[in-house]
């Protein structure tokens, strides 16, 4: 049986990129965090005691299952409140506070000009925003494909869909993000 | 192997693809945009983390019940067993309620209806006569 730190060591591995996976997909940094914990309360209380090894796909379905179901409480709360329902969301895309930024760095990026960093903080953001940009299973493939590192069974086996279909949308997202930052003259 | 060194791995055997190098670009921006999250975030997310241990499976030990664990945004707590019961205790109260004013209802409904009955039994005139057209034609004209 995994030990508790081992968990925690797991958590902790991956909570920053289940919180943008998260933030990508409702936009909304609170409900984020609450579908994170939500993940990770479920991922320790029903599987902690099952070996590490399969953490990272347990811990991806029920992320994911977590946001569709988020998705689906807010379908049913919006039919209650029709008028208040969009007041809140997507007024997140151009937010992007550089002072915040700056407390995350480290010792190495100090030597950098103010101008490099601004540089590279606004091609961060735009990447952000570009990501947030595509359609819902294209940037689930993408960044479970790309990001988490799962091969193309793993991430089909997560998102509930053929092979072929993880091959699609991953190809329609990098065509999609490569064409969208080309566009604003962003070169990886 | 390491998941970090899957793409590399899969690399010697075959080279990237041209979307493959370019997604591994962008993997390297999310890590830095991902290295980049707001201090409050992270203690948000460390709190989630600590949580969520507690409610990992010990052999011998008290799993923290669902209603102790709290909202990772600092809202409101979770939606535990104790507030599940409670929920359909409330239910079950006002499913009764409904009920009893259903019985009363029903039994003033009766109550009336033998009034009636006992008011047209015990008066002087026929039943017949409440029937009949001409009758109630001279109540109406004579009330």
């Amino acid at each position: 049986m995994a030990s508790s730190a081992e968990l925690s060591q797991f958590l902790e591995s991956i909570e920053r990129r289940a919180f943008k996976q998260a933030a990508y997909a409702v936009r909304d940094d609170a409900s984020a965090l609450d579908i994170v914990q939500d993940a990770m309360i479920k991922l320790s209380e029903r599987y902690g005691d099952k070996p590490a090894a399969e953490w990272p796909m347990l811990f991806q379905r029920i992320l994911q299952n977590v946001i569709h179901d988020w998705f689906r409480r807010q379908k049913v709360r919006s039919t209650w409140t029709t008028l208040f329902s969009d007041l809140s969301t997507g007024k997140d895309n151009e937010e992007f506070d550089f002072l915040e930024s700056l407390e995350a760095e480290d010792g190495s990026r100090q030597a950098e000009s103010a101008a490099d960093e601004v540089s590279r903080a606004q091609t961060l953001a735009l990447i952000d925003a570009e990501i947030q940009r595509l359609p819902t299973r294209q940037r689930e493939a993408f960044l479970l494909r790309y990001w988490e590192e799962m091969d193309v069974a793993e991430t089909a086996a997560v998102m509930g869909c053929s092979e072929g279909s993880v091959k699609t949308h991953c190809s329609r997202a990098t065509h999609a993000l490569a064409e969208a930052l080309k566009a604003k003259g962003i070169r990886l | 192997m390491t998941r970090s060194n899957t793409l590399q791995a899969a690399g010697r055997a075959v080279a990237p693809t041209a979307e493959e190098r370019f997604a591994q670009r962008v993997r390297l921006a999310l890590d830095q945009t991902a290295a980049r999250l707001p201090a409050t975030t992270l203690a948000r997310l460390a709190l989630a983390r600590k949580t969520a241990l507690r409610a990992q499976p010990v052999p011998g030990a008290r799993r923290a019940p669902a209603s102790e664990l709290v909202s990772a945004s600092g809202g409101s707590p979770r939606f535990g067993f104790a507030r599940a019961g409670m929920v359909v205790s409330a239910v079950l109260l006002v499913g009764v309620c409904l009920a009893g004013l259903y019985q009363i209802e029903q039994d003033h409904r009766i109550q009336e209806l033998a009034d009636v009955d006992s008011g047209v039994l015990n008066d002087d005139l026929p039943i017949s006569a409440y029937t009949d057209h001409g009758f109630n034609a001279y109540l109406k004209q004579n009330p």
